[in-house]
């Protein structure tokens, strides 16, 4: 674990130039600000500039995403990128809404930072984040006109869960989040807004801030557990027991929130590796892409994963709701196994978007495969390394072995290797092939296949 | 409410005189209810899910009540914008469609739908209203689950129960019914070529049955191939039936739209579906709320008057109804964010030939609010579930939602 841990977070970040409106004399909106540059110009040519400016921002949250995805691949922090990913899910923010992307990569630089901190710092922190005071429109949240929205999630998703406070609370809680807004990716109290009265909230009394906010809600019972079941239910892919979730939220207390310990207890723990929670999660659509990959010793560009799995349904930075993804099994429905199975073979270089014209609207494959355009992989030699690892002299049934404890990244059970097995013999009819396979010179072509089969199966969308 | 159901186009006079309290209030069971034999009436119901929180006051629009107008300085709706209704109320011009639906009796309306002790979480309210049970309980299996249980116990087929979107929704739920979730027909195919040995596969998907029958399997696994299954066998299906049927209607481009013109088509086409579910929005405008609003509820109006226009004069038509609803409503007065904060009482949309339109249910009191400063509800929405599963669907609403409501007798003219 500490090992995991030990990789630097910043060294890998890409250099970023985070342009920012104001810097240009102009809000995300265009109005002018005043700056004499933009101001002079004739009012096409500042349209122009405007246009370049957001597609720099578009440009740079890109590269940042892309960053994050290759880190990913290459597996040099894996356990700080589950939990970033992990936090995303838990505080999301929407590029949807968030017009100014350079606040979604510094939000996403302190939930990496912070990843495997003390869960205060990560509450602490997300109460003065630019994106997530914007997300909730906490700008206007002011002492005349309280806006409750952030306050309301705050209570309810993000520390103590339903049931664990009042309407009253609600409102109190809002009050002590007043003036707190973000400016150019900044956080600023808003002293005018602010309301300096006394608030009275979960039992306590006093002028409250939205720092005292945090450290109020830190300081209930029901956060630790809300937060230890959150995260129970994400390692495990499936709903913890109440017991289960006490012992883990009596752990958290008694370590001060201490994610790190946390995790370490959860590597541990027996239970945590119980029948029916391994091999029994449903894996997200970017977890299971970039396992995938990693198996087959493919490496697709990082644009590839990043809009592979907004086409399998997770868009980075565009959760559907306040309350992050359904995971689980509702990743799979009827519809999504086929987009699993496209982008499999987008992966394995059998499809391209060569000879496939848009069929209509709902034609949401040619539109990722017109976005991963230019960014291919090629095609992967699957043969090649099947013989470096295992010869060329063996036989089909060998080769189905090698690939399924290699490519499916658990125990293959009968069906698949059977279904594996027999697709590779229809192949090596249809090519009247007889000898060893990896001497063949159609071998690459009939793997390719194969491993489209074997892990397009249910089995392989599990971890 | 005594009301007969009738055919004939009501007159502004009927509709307006349609409004009158219904507060149902539910009966607990006591005791083992005895199942009452269901027979299949062979209609159809389609659900549309508004996310996010719909705000009434937008739909039916109190336009003569200052309280309106200065609880919403920049949300509400210009006097003269307003399609009138009649002399008290009207509505958004965006919902121009649902206007001249409402007026030609092709709809109702229920206003001041909601529930007692309602949370203002969506979370949480979502949970309550897609379980539909006695005291807001929430259990995994959503109210769906249960009412094809209750109408259809034989039929396990998962095409029984249709969701039309990407993510499958909580109220479909159920441990040993799983329904059909697709998002687009073009969606229900795999472009990946079969490479060699394709002709004799003959042109498999690439989604394999790999059944495990005889296997001892791990819940989820098998669940999943069930999954592949089905969808082996109802992706070509669906597809078919929808590239074969050409559309009356144009639909609105988007996801919504899309997702109403596929319904259409399967409804036309006699696929196996009986219950359809789609959802739209998401209506939750915290801030500036006008215009995105404005778009959202034009989106909904459009895509259900293509819908209606699309089937007109289908057998399809006459059997099937159309229920809308949402999990709350949203606060009277707008907030300093120029949006609408989570409120209590909504409106449910309903449409179909045989239900006696108009707009019923008293309006909300803008003055007379709950604690938190909401509408209060006169209708609680498992009533109207109840009026649906028992008129139009011949069931028992007991068996679904294990409590007896009573509901209005209009509503029995479904």
């Amino acid at each position: 674990m500490g090992e995991l841990l030990a990789v630097g977070d910043e060294a890998r970040e890409p250099s970023l130039r985070l342009v920012r409106w104001e810097e240009y004399g102009c809000n995300q909106d265009g109005d002018d600000l005043g700056i004499p540059e933009l101001m002079a110009m004739p009012s096409k040519e500042r349209s122009t500039r405007l246009q370049e400016l957001r597609s720099i921002d578009k440009e740079q949250f890109l590269d940042h995403v892309c960053g994050w995805l290759r880190g990913m691949l290459e597996h040099r922090d894996p356990v700080r990128d589950r939990l970033t990913l992990f936090w995303h899910g838990f505080f999301p923010t929407s590029i949807r809404v968030t017009l100014r992307r350079y606040e979604l990569i510094r939000q996403h630089r302190f939930l990496r930072r912070t990843a495997l901190a003390g869960f205060g710092d990560l509450l602490h922190g997300i109460v003065r984040d630019a994106a997530m005071l914007g997300y909730f429109d906490n700008d206007s949240n002011s002492k005349e006109h309280p806006n409750e929205n952030f306050a309301r999630e705050l209570l309810e998703l993000y520390s103590l869960g339903e049931g664990n406070y009042t309407e009253v609370d609600v409102r109190e809680a809002a009050r002590c989040l007043t003036g707190y807004q973000g400016e150019s990716g900044h956080f600023v109290l808003n002293k005018d807004l602010h309301d300096e009265g006394e608030k009275v909230l979960l039992g306590q009394r006093g002028n409250f801030d939205g720092d005292d906010l945090a450290e109020i809600l830190l300081g209930q019972e029901a956060c630790a557990r809300y937060v230890s079941r959150a995260l129970l239910s994400w390692f495990e892919g499936s709903a913890p027991t109440d017991g289960r979730v006490d012992s883990y939220a009596a752990f958290m207390r008694e370590h001060d929130y201490d994610l790190a310990a946390w995790i370490h207890r959860l590597s541990c723990d027996p239970d945590f590796y119980r029948d029916e929670v391994i091999g029994q999660r449903v894996a997200g659509p970017l977890e299971w892409l970039v396992s995938t990959s990693r198996r087959l010793g493919v490496s697709p560009s990082p644009h590839f994963l990043y809009y592979g799995a907004a086409f399998a349904g997770q868009q980075l930075y565009a959760p559907p709701c306040v309350t992050g993804w359904d995971e689980g099994e509702a990743w799979i429905t009827h519809s999504s196994l086929f987009q699993r199975a496209d982008l499999l073979g987008a992966l394995l270089g059998l499809l391209t978007i060569e000879g496939h014209g848009e069929d209509g609207p709902g034609d949401k494959v040619a539109a990722f495969l017109a976005q991963v355009r230019g960014h291919g992989l090629g095609v992967p030699d699957l043969a090649k390394s099947l013989t470096a690892a295992i010869g060329s002299e063996v036989g089909d049934e060998a080769c189905v072995r090698w690939a399924a404890d290699n490519w499916l990244g658990r125990e293959a059970d009968i069906v698949v290797l059977g279904t594996t097995g027999h697709r590779l013999q229809e192949m090596r009819k249809e090519l009247e092939a007889t000898g060893p396979l990896l001497q063949h010179s159609k071998a690459n072509e009939v793997l390719l296949h194969c491993a489209h089969t074997m892990l397009s199966s249910p089995i392989a969308h599990l971890a | 409410m005594n009301t007969k159901a009738s055919q004939h186009q009501p007159t502004r006079r009927e509709v307006l005189l349609a409004g009158a309290s219904l507060v149902a209030a539910p009966v607990a069971l006591s005791g083992v209810c005895l199942p009452r034999p269901v027979t299949d009436n062979g209609r159809s119901l389609v659900l549309v899910r508004l996310r996010g929180g719909y705000d009434g006051l937008s739909v039916v629009v109190p336009h003569t009540n200052d309280v309106y107008y200065r609880g919403r300085p920049t949300l509400s709706v210009p006097k003269k914008e307003i399609l009138p209704i009649d002399d008290e109320r009207g509505m958004a011009p965006e919902l121009e469609q649902l206007h001249a639906i409402l007026l030609a009796g092709g709809a109702s309306i229920i206003q001041g739908v909601g529930y007692p002790n309602a949370p203002l979480s969506h979370f949480k309210a979502d949970a309550i209203i897609d379980s539909a049970l006695p005291d807001n309980r929430v259990e995994d299996e959503g109210w769906i689950g249960r009412l094809r249980k209750h109408l259809w116990p034989d039929n396990v087929l998962p095409e029984l129960v249709t969701h039309v979107g990407p993510l499958p929704p909580q109220s479909l739920r159920s441990p040993d019914r799983p329904s059909l979730c697709f998002d687009t027909p073009l969606s229900l195919r795999s472009l990946v070529r079969t490479g060699p040995g394709a002709s004799r596969l003959g042109g498999r998907s690439a989604v394999r049955l790999q059944s495990g029958e005889g296997m001892r399997e791990h819940d989820m696994l098998s669940r999943l191939r069930n999954t592949g299954q089905a969808t082996e066998r109802l992706a070509p299906e669906i597809r078919r039936l929808v590239r074969r049927r050409k559309p009356q209607a144009e639909y609105p481009v988007g996801q919504f739209g899309e997702s109403m013109g596929t319904i259409a088509a399967l409804l036309d086409s006699g696929f196996g579906a009986r219950v359809y579910h789609v959802t739209h929005g998401s209506f939750d405008s915290h801030s500036a709320g006008c215009a995105c609003q404005a778009d959202v509820q034009r989106e909904f109006s459009r895509g259900i008057g293509s819908f209606l226009e699309d089937l007109k004069g289908t057998h399809a038509a006459q059997n099937c109804l159309v229920v809308c609803y949402s999990e709350f409503g949203r606060r009277v007065s707008e907030n300093a964010s120029g949006g609408t904060d989570h409120g209590a009482a909504s409106p449910i949309w309903m449409f179909g030939q045989k239900l006696l339109p108009g707009i019923h249910g008293a309006s909300p009191s803008l003055t007379d609010l709950d604690e938190n400063g909401n509408l209060k509800y006169s209708v609680d929405y498992r009533a109207v579930f109840a009026a649906v599963i028992d008129s139009w669907l011949g069931g028992d609403h007991r068996q679904v939602l294990r409590a007896r409501y009573d509901y209005p007798e209009w509503i029995k003219s479904l």
